[in-house]
């Protein structure tokens, strides 16, 4: 076959997610230890493709990347029409668990951006024996609202452009315009009110400053990346967050990427997520020695 | 005389960012794109530069004039207004983290934009690449 065939395989699987059943997409590739990626809010898992078809990663690195349900290729589920999405910290909480028992996971290692990156906080410390590592991107442990996100889903303003608007300046200048635009088209392809919904979360349910304690990097190690142009969760709000956890956490403030660095500068990202990803691979070979070789097919 | 010598170290600066504004029409001319993404668009807005008002009047997504004389109680949809060591940051030719964006900038109270917010918003990101354009100039002095 002359044509290039990516490495990445995109399936469907059934689960319940607290007791409402939902097929959800996801995309795969690589073998090794489990590697799941929790995209930002409003968006989907197509974000992490770049990450999918690095062979640095993928040699050592089974990625998986889930559509939350409203998200992507994933459907809203049955009856959605009859009530206002907002994702919730229990509900975000539950599908992540969820999606990793479906996939019978052993321990993975878990790795959100944004939204994503603000629930590993919640993994970190209610549920770390059942994960291997966590990675913050753009991890914040308190993010105040700071506009009106009524505006991101009304009828009178185009919510796609309004949407992708609002988040283009959260990129770095010098990332390259192709990703940069790739980015932005995913924001223009959510569903209406799924990004308004998703901050409900991070706004009104996020503010993790009172629980930093129960995070304990000795039960599952926890490691933080946040670009220096993001102005939503900002290096200083990541560094506090850092500063909050026993002992400190590995933290690192990425030059020239903004708030999606695995979408907007693949290439500057990886130059800080394979020192970490290093570290995760002496981890697993020193504490378990073991390595999951299932396949996404 | 140290005030005064700031001051117009300020007129100066002030001077240059209003050249570079009165440039954006043939900046446009470049990016093509650019009407067409706002051709929905016509309004007349205020940006405001320090002290100086730009009365900047945009039909169908292309500028059709920008004025700066005083023009006191002049209709506008609305105003986008900064201090001028706002707009130098802001135009630089790799801006930092911070004053790469005008919403960035409103964030930590570094720009103002009041009025009819719905034609802003609906129009958020061509009003943002308009903006941007001085860059161009600016950018490279």
């Amino acid at each position: 076959m002359a044509a290039q065939l990516e490495p990445i395989v995109g399936r469907y699987v059934h689960f319940e997610i607290e007791g409402t059943p939902q097929r959800i997409y996801f995309e795969a590739a690589g073998e090794g230890i489990p590697l799941v990626c929790l995209h930002t809010a409003g968006t989907d898992g197509r974000q992490w493709r770049h990450l999918m078809t690095d062979d640095e990663v993928t040699r050592h690195f089974r990625v998986l990347a889930f559509d939350m349900p409203w998200h992507g290729k994933s459907y809203p589920p049955v009856g959605f029409e009859k009530e206002e999405y907002r994702l919730t910290t229990r509900g975000f909480i539950a599908a992540i668990r969820a999606f990793c028992a479906a996939l019978e996971l052993e321990r993975p290692v878990v790795m959100g951006c944004s939204i994503g990156g603000r629930i590993v906080l919640d993994l970190a410390a209610a549920h770390a024996s059942e994960f291997g590592a966590l990675i913050g991107v753009q991890c914040s442990n308190y993010h105040k609202p700071w506009y009106d996100s009524s505006w991101l889903n009304r009828p009178d303003v185009h919510g796609g452009e309004v949407c992708a608007a609002l988040v283009s300046g959260m990129m770095a200048p010098q990332s390259p315009a192709a990703t940069v635009q790739e980015t932005l088209w995913q924001y223009k392809q959510s569903g209406p009110g799924v990004f308004k919904g998703d901050l409900y979360f991070y706004g009104t349910e996020g503010d993790f400053r009172d629980r930093m304690h129960l995070i304990d990097p000795e039960a599952c190690p926890i490691y933080l990346l946040t670009g220096e142009y993001d102005y939503s969760a900002t290096p200083e709000d990541t560094l506090r967050t850092a500063a909050a956890i026993k002992d400190g956490a590995y933290v690192e403030v990425m030059k020239e990427v903004g708030h999606f660095p695995m979408s907007e500068n693949p290439q500057q990202f990886r130059r800080y997520l394979l020192p970490v990803l290093d570290k995760i691979k002496r981890q697993f070979g020193a504490d378990t020695g073991r390595t999951d070789r299932k396949a996404a097919g | 005389m140290a005030s005064e010598t700031l001051q117009t170290t300020v007129d100066g600066q002030e001077a240059r960012l209003v050249d570079a504004v009165l440039k954006i029409p043939s900046l446009m001319e470049t990016e093509p794109s650019l009407a067409r993404r706002g051709r929905f668009l016509t309004a007349d807005f205020q940006l405001v530069l320090g002290r100086q008002v730009c009365f900047v009047a945009i039909f169908e997504g292309t500028i059709s004039g920008i004025e700066t004389r005083p023009q006191i109680m002049r209709p506008a949809a609305f105003r986008i207004a900064a201090e001028v060591p706002a707009w130098l940051n802001f135009w630089k030719a790799m801006p930092e983290p911070g004053w790469h964006d005008i919403l960035a900038m409103m964030k930590r109270n570094n720009l103002t934009v009041d009025g009819d917010l719905r034609v802003f918003m609906g129009h958020l990101q061509y009003i943002k690449d308009l903006l941007a354009l001085p860059r161009r100039i600016l950018g490279v002095a």
